[in-house]
């Protein structure tokens, strides 16, 4: 509601002079808003600056005549704000930009040489700031030293492949493998597996195809058929309020749209996350990562009282059959009903049986972002798989019957035409393919060695490590049973060097496992390339200090959302002490590497930056479309947000691909009943990739089974490790990004009575009584990994016998020799998959695991923490940040 | 004729996009004679308050955006020895940064936060002066500023809202909304929608079938109105009273055809209520 402004001038009746009407006394820039990284921003942010200070951050506020789509169904219009969806995130980057966790020059770790490297100080020995010169003498230095001690590069692990921040040239973090490409001596590049939707990735692909999505169903037109006819919409540990808002932002008008149109609200999950909270009309706890046997016992009913969809079954899927034997237990004897399930999940058979119903008889969709314990937990292929199963029983496509994501990624996720009205050329050709942002998604050809990125640890610490699959997630179905190894070859030396650009390891998965490696004599350089002293950069040899979208002219490119668009920006301030962009860095490091190694071409990789972001601006659309000269747009600094189709151009749009005015892609396949990518193009209950090239192995059958394993309530070990771990993407955070935003740490760490603000463990408050603990205590969690501190919130949000902590937070270890840290880092307790296998086995699914798997929880006293490791609670600590950079800078070796 | 808030509760999403633009608004921004730089931390002039309701698994939270009240009847202004908080015209108060000596000669500090009814006014250690929200008069003054508060401008789904008290759109939904804590007759100018009422709930199951009870009639009387409520189960066995009253006594009886008709007894609104599981035999 735009309410028009006072006439009255001034705060009071002594009012101050009131400001002409003239132009705002401060510059206005768009800058990139989110922190999903690989060039792409959400909507920009609006940022006014004056003399080289940050004035305010605002949501970019769409130009007059910009339209947003609308979509129009019998229940009423629906649309979304005219603006970008303010998110906590976006407006407090100013915390992120002067943070006393910056790293503000290069800094080496004191007792690092290349001749005594004391790997066994890393994590432990401070720091010293050295010049720019000397940092990159090092680095050609101990290149030239692996090349000349091994023969190649190819000992150079190059982690450059995560999120991070989202300007379109210099804050993106993978230039490492464009520099060891043009060198020419090879590397080990490490292959982000696809770790919010590993579940759907290592299982539900192999179901239903859906490669370049990661494994879940096209989206096209999805969000009218649902909004159209839908009547039951399960939230299966999908959290969109808080998932999608530093990647695509908020997505609250999409939540209010669906109880706009009456659609109930479902949710299944171990936790009542954020938007269940506000959202859900039902919640039904399930411990983490059991959904599996949830889906099971749906499908007993189903079977049993005749409640699925048999025409779908025969006319769109294979290979149901084998299923109905495993659900009725004819194969392994143990039937799968609602009782079964009760033990496992602990959800009450009879809930069971009335949600089973419920989905027959109403039309029903499952809405997912990424993430949720069922999807990255061990095993996660189970529930992925299953999950497709019991869709697939319910006609997944049938008009209200769909897979909803509330990723609304413009491009990503779908085969024709947008999730929401975006006209078809602004979908393919606002932005083009950017080859730099492969790295992160696809196996490079040789000289780049793969090694997937779960199993670092284990390739260093215990090589060698054979795998299926590359991890790749822009890869096929067929690269599941494609077998990988690392080193390559016998005889290869294996890791010796690390290029982290990523800085966030440790707070990934396999936390502890990896400082081990870190740790390990065998690892001779660490160099971390990061804005801040966090995580992985604690146990670097060598620090060099980013910067963030704020100190550098750039590129937003918005396309994150169905918002798509465009915007030049300028620096805002002048770079944080001696910062510089990686791009900067990476060009600096390519130029002393072209005169070493008289390699000129080395250059061509890392040309001005001028040239890469006007050759980028000449291929989109805006430059065709509106014919705005490269000098022209930037000078101007125009604001290009592109308009959505009306909803009746939306639908003579979808007509020309095919589509009706509320048919989807799933829609087409439910009348079709084929076109999958899936061998036999229809969905196989029966995978026939699996048969053919893994037909006896007992993980990942051709048909999904249920296998109780260790990480179970059922399990032997929950005896030891008596509660399971749900842990989510953060609602403060994206992932370990936003963990320096000092605003948002004070508003939702719990302090401890030490005065240190802790992240927060929800525990049930039938547990906290068990456990003697209230709100505000401070607990160790753990399991044979180690240990970590989390402050204790009691809250009814959870499902007893369960905690709940966000994955992501900065780390602060107490002992890294004990394997303890304050910082709450909870991913520093999760096992590698090598876990599942005997030593020297194929690791045939090398999945992550983050949440759903046992630890136990205890009290502590901080008292006799801080006598047994006084050095970490007298580090120089800001009250809300935490160790500030000063922290480590010490000639110190501890 | 002044400038309202309005909030509406049920829309609140706690993101605390509000409570990061206005530190974005005020932290080192110096906007005299409105206001001085907000302290780095510690200090919430709108914050977000938390209210956890009912039991697992029935639990809804909502969420209480709480800025200034900029009361007309503001207990603060009455309080300040040095005449430093003002009221203007259209209604906002304001702590005049230059005037305020945060009473320093006092040992108690500012008299302002201990009049507060709402904990709103925050000391400022460093400049020695309370501070508070201003409404981002400097921005509602200021004609070419097009966005309105900035907490209005950070809400992701409009949850607050702000405009004139007479125009007739925001004094519909004044009508419709209440204030927090009236009985302090501070006359906010800060109102709110959906503010929660309490709720009680449950589930009908059949034990021995092990079978949710869907269409079993639930009544419930208020035993100081003598209304009767009616709800029926849902095909899980849940029954919902939703916006019932503070502080009444509610009999709550379950009848369902073959099963005994279940006298559950009387339940105070003291709080939200999750009846839990309850087994209805044949």
């Amino acid at each position: 509601m735009e309410i028009k402004s006072s006439q009255q001038k001034g705060p009071s009746s002594n009012s101050p002079q009131s400001k002409a009407e003239t132009d705002p006394p401060y510059r206005v820039e768009h800058l990139p808003s989110g922190l999903g990284g690989f060039c792409y921003s959400p909507p920009p942010m609006e940022v006014h600056v004056k003399d080289n200070h940050i004035v305010r951050i605002l949501p970019c506020h769409f130009p007059e005549e910009t339209r947003v789509w609308e979509i129009k169904t019998d229940r009423g219009l629906f649309t979304r704000p005219k603006k970008a969806v303010p998110h906590p995130l976006m407006l407090a980057y100013r915390n992120r930009v002067y943070a006393p966790t910056r790293v503000k020059y290069p800094m080496k770790r004191v007792d690092w040489s290349p001749d005594n490297p004391n790997p066994q100080n890393r994590g432990k020995s401070g720091y010293v700031r050295i010049s720019w010169d000397e940092a990159i003498d090092i680095i050609v230095k101990m290149i030239k030293r692996i090349k000349e001690k091994y023969g190649d590069c190819t000992p150079i692990l190059v982690q450059g492949d995560g999120h991070g921040q989202s300007g379109f040239l210099h804050t993106m973090h993978f230039y490492g493998h464009m520099l060891f490409d043009k060198l020419g001596f090879g590397w080990t590049q490490q292959i982000r597996n696809p770790d919010s939707w590993e579940g759907y990735y290592w299982g539900a692909k192999l179901v239903w195809g859906f490669d370049p999505t990661l494994g879940e169903p096209y989206t096209d037109g999805v969000w009218e058929n649902v909004l159209q006819h839908g009547e039951v919409v399960i939230f299966s540990g999908c959290d969109p309020e808080t998932t999608a808002a530093g990647f695509s932002s908020h997505a609250t008008h999409l939540c209010e749209a669906l109880k706009k149109a009456g659609i109930k609200i479902i949710a299944i999950s171990p936790d009542l996350n954020y938007s269940e909270a506000v959202w859900a009309d039902k919640w039904i706890p399930i411990n983490p990562n059991t959904d599996a046997a949830l889906y099971l016992a749906l499908a007993y009913v189903w079977i049993k009282e005749n409640l699925y969809d048999k025409d779908y079954v025969q006319r769109c899927c294979i290979g149901f059959e084998g299923f109905m034997k495993h659900v009725l237990g004819e194969d392994d004897g143990v039937p799968k009903t609602p009782e079964w399930a009760e033990k496992i999940t602990g959800v009450p058979a009879w809930e069971i049986k009335a949600l089973a119903r419920v989905w027959a008889s109403k039309k029903t969709s499952l809405a997912v972002v990424y993430g949720g314990s069922k999807i990255r937990g061990p095993y996660s292929h189970i529930p992925g798989r299953m999950e497709a199963y019991a869709l697939a029983m319910q006609g997944l496509g049938k008009d209200g019957r769909q897979f909803l994501r509330f990723w609304i990624s413009s491009r990503l996720n779908v085969k024709d035409i947008a999730p929401l009205p975006v006209y078809p050329d602004v979908l393919t050709e606002a932005r083009t393919y950017i080859p730099r942002t492969a790295y992160a998604f696809k196996v490079q050809p040789p000289p780049a060695i793969p090694l997937i990125k779960t199993l670092v640890p284990d390739a260093i610490l215990n090589p060698p490590v054979t795998w299926w699959c590359s991890g790749a997630q822009m890869n096929t179905m067929q690269d599941l049973f494609v077998k990988y190894r690392y080193p390559p070859v016998d005889g290869h030396a294996g890791i010796r060097m690390i290029w982290n650009e990523n800085g966030c390891y440790t707070t990934c998965w396999h936390g502890y496992q990896f400082i081990e490696a870190l740790r390990s004599p065998k690892i001779e350089f660490h160099l971390v390339i990061h804005p801040w002293f966090e995580n992985d950069a604690l146990f670097a040899d060598l620090i060099l200090p980013g910067l963030t979208d704020f100190e550098v002219d750039d590129l937003v490119v918005s396309a994150r959302s169905e918002i798509i668009g465009l915007v030049y920006h300028e620096r805002i301030i002048e770079p944080i002490g001696e910062s510089k962009s990686d791009y900067e860095i990476h060009r600096m490091i390519a130029e002393r590497l072209a005169k070493e190694f008289n390699k000129p071409e080395l250059l061509q990789a890392f040309p001005e930056p001028e040239v890469v972001l006007k050759e980028f601006y000449e291929k989109t659309l805006a430059y065709r479309k509106y014919g705005i000269s490269w000098e022209e747009f930037k000078k101007s600094k125009k604001l290009i947000i592109y308009s959505h189709p009306s909803w009746e151009e939306w639908v003579e749009i979808k007509k020309r691909y095919g589509y009706e005015a509320y048919d989807c892609f799933m829609g087409k396949f439910y009348k079709n009943g084929s076109g999958l990518e899936t061998p036999s193009s229809k969905i196989e209950f029966q995978s026939q990739l699996a048969l053919k090239h893994a037909p006896n192995d007992p993980e990942r059958p051709p048909i999904a089974k249920w296998i109780e394993h260790h990480e179970l309530p059922t399990s032997a070990k929950s005896q030891k490790y008596p509660f399971l771990l749900c842990s989510n993407h953060p609602r403060y955070r994206f992932h370990s990004q936003g963990d320096e935003i000092m605003w948002l740490r004070e508003a939702y760490r719990v302090k401890g009575e030490d005065g240190y603000l802790y992240e927060a463990v929800w525990i049930h408050p039938s547990d906290a009584e068990r456990l003697g603990v209230k709100t505000g205590d401070v607990v160790m969690i753990y399991n044979d990994l180690g240990s970590v501190l989390a402050g204790v919130l009691v809250t009814e949000k959870i499902k007893p016998g369960v905690i709940s902590i966000d994955h992501g937070a900065r780390l602060d270890p107490l002992s890294v020799e004990d394997r303890i840290d304050r910082g709450g880092a909870i991913d520093l307790l999760t096992p590698t998959p090598s876990f599942k296998y005997k030593r020297g086995e194929e690791i045939r699914v090398p999945e992550q695991v983050c949440s759903g798997f046992l630890v136990g929880v205890k009290k502590v006293d901080l008292e006799e923490l801080k006598k047994k490791y006084p050095q970490a609670f007298t580090r120089k600590m800001h009250p809300i940040m935490g160790p500030v950079t000063e922290a480590y800078l010490t000639e110190e070796v501890r | 004729m002044g400038k309202v808030f309005v909030i509406d509760v049920e829309k609140c999403i706690g993101c605390l996009s509000c409570v990061v633009a206005c530190k974005d608004e005020f932290v080192t921004n110096d906007w005299t004679p409105y206001s001085k730089p907000q302290p780095e931390y510690g200090a919430f002039w709108i914050r977000v308050d938390a209210q956890e309701r009912g039991t697992t698994p029935k639990v809804k939270v909502t969420y209480t955006p709480v800025p200034c009240m900029h009361c007309d009847n503001a207990p603060c202004i009455k309080a300040c020895p040095v005449n430093a908080i003002t009221k203007r015209a259209d209604g906002i108060v304001l702590i005049e940064p230059d005037i305020c000596n945060g009473c320093k000669s006092l040992d108690a500090g500012p008299l302002c936060m201990k009049a507060c009814p709402y904990d709103v006014i925050y000391f400022n250690d460093q400049l020695g002066i309370a501070q508070k929200c201003t409404f981002c008069a400097h921005l509602l003054d200021d004609p070419n500023w097009r966005y309105g508060p900035r907490c209005y401008d950070a809400c992701p789904i409009e949850a607050i809202i702000y405009g004139e008290e007479n125009d007739p759109k925001i004094r519909e939904l004044i009508n419709r909304a209440k204030t927090l804590y009236p009985e302090y007759n501070a006359q906010p100018r800060v109102y709110y929608l959906n503010l929660p009422q309490p709720f009680i709930t449950g589930s009908l199951v059949d034990p021995d079938l092990k079978e949710a009870i869907a269409n079993a009639k639930v009544t419930a009387i208020d035993l100081y109105t003598s209304e009767k409520l009616e709800a029926y189960t849902d095909e899980f066995g849940d029954f919902w009273f939703k916006n019932l009253k503070w502080n009444h006594r509610y009999l709550v009886e379950i009848e369902k055809e073959g099963y005994k008709k279940k006298t559950l007894g009387i339940y105070i609104t003291n709080r939200d209520l999750n009846l839990q599981i309850i087994n209805l035999r044949r």
